[in-house]
């Protein structure tokens, strides 16, 4: 879907099952929407323009309980300590991204969740969480990287469609995460890119800008399978 | 009081209402058993809540159902917290806002600034936001609302 909307219509976009959503006042001459049109013909997988900035620090994680000084590390990292907004959204869609990946990457050979959300996660090397950033005036590149492969097209808009609908059942009292971390990081970012290699890895990769002068109506959501 | 390392509250007396103080982070780990045992009605302050995730909502908002019709106050509300009246309106619930901070920071020397927006104010907050003000860091600059008002007091509707 290529047009102008806002989040929520966009949301709603996904929710209906559109895995590619862009908004901008360019319409269909946006540059990531030119992207992904040549992407999807070509049957490739786009690297967009606010992707193309090599990553300016990594950093990996294993367990739970860590995760805030790691969390504390990327921010400083991406200089934006002094920048209240952009600060307090990073950090959040550092955590929700981070604790999704650590909570939800990995299943038990017999498909149950591996982890409940009050335990104390601890991964092996091979299954720690790629973390990769960047900060400029402009605003910060964040890249979360898990090695299961489990999060598909239908979970996301399952979320979509329960945040964004009937405003008290946003919340999901079930087992497991309150499924509102997807909708939280959404919500805080301009660009969104989920690249799912199914039982292999999941990507995703956001674009913060700096400043609310940046056009809240200009954003986009892309989520691609790898294999499919 | 800390029942977590990483959440803690503060209770005083303000009439016949607790005036709960939150501070840290409130997470999975979290529980309100102790704020529950305190009995209300309560005033919840969050100006040192430095961090709320997605389970730490969760927790909240069934905190809130256990609560069940008890009046309900918050007050001093980060712009953090107010993110999260806009984007969860069960985060809300019942509960009637007496004051939120309003985000400034100086386009100069990037300094930034929390303004309390409180009592009748609030009653019409966009009429009553200053979109800028004098810069009292660098004395040069001036400080603008780091937002859209609009979007800002958008759990109002």
């Amino acid at each position: 879907m290529i047009g102008l909307y806002s989040k929520k219509e966009g949301a709603g976009h996904v929710a209906l099952g559109c895995e590619h959503v862009h908004s901008s006042m360019l319409g269909p001459r946006d540059p990531c929407a030119v992207a992904t049109v040549a992407a999807l013909r070509a049957g490739s997988i786009p690297v967009y323009v606010w992707e193309r900035q090599s990553p300016l620090g990594s950093v990996k994680i294993r367990a739970s309980r860590g995760r805030r000084e790691t969390i504390r590390t990327v921010v400083d990292g991406c200089g934006v300590a002094s920048r209240r907004e952009l600060r307090e959204k990073l950090e959040t869609v550092c955590e929700e991204l981070v604790s999704n990946a650590l909570f939800h990457a990995y299943r038990n050979v017999d498909g149950t969740p591996r982890f409940r959300r009050r335990q104390a996660v601890e991964l092996a090397e091979a299954e720690a969480i790629g973390i990769e950033y960047r900060g400029s005036e402009e605003g910060v590149l964040l890249s979360v990287a898990d090695r299961g492969g489990l999060l598909h097209f239908p979970t996301i808009r399952s979320c979509f469609e329960r945040c964004y609908g009937a405003s008290h059942a946003q919340i999901d009292n079930k087992e497991g995460g309150a499924g509102l971390g997807l909708y939280m990081v959404f919500e805080a970012v301009a660009h969104m890119k989920i690249v799912t290699q199914p039982g292999v890895q999941t990507k995703v990769s956001v674009w913060l800008p700096d400043r609310p002068s940046h056009d809240r109506d200009h954003f986009s959501f892309n989520f691609f399978e790898r294999g499919k | 009081m800390l029942p977590t390392d990483k959440f803690g509250f503060e209770c005083k007396t303000r009439g016949d209402k607790k005036v709960v103080i939150l501070k840290g982070v409130i997470d999975e780990d979290t529980t309100f058993e102790g704020i529950l045992k305190l009995g209300g009605p309560y005033i919840f302050n969050f100006r040192e809540l430095t961090s709320i995730n997605s389970c730490g909502i969760r927790t909240w908002v069934n905190f809130l159902k256990d609560l069940g019709t008890m009046q309900i106050f918050y007050e001093e509300c980060l712009p953090l917290i107010v993110r999260q009246l806009n984007m969860v309106p069960s985060f809300l619930g019942g509960a009637k806002v007496l004051s939120v901070y309003l985000p400034y920071v100086c386009e100069n020397c990037e300094a930034e600034k929390l303004v309390l927006l409180d009592g009748k104010q609030l009653d019409n907050p966009l009429a009553n936001l200053k979109e800028t003000m004098k810069c009292e860091e660098c004395e040069k600059g001036e400080m603008e609302f780091d937002g859209h008002p609009q979007q800002y007091f958008a759990f109002r509707r």
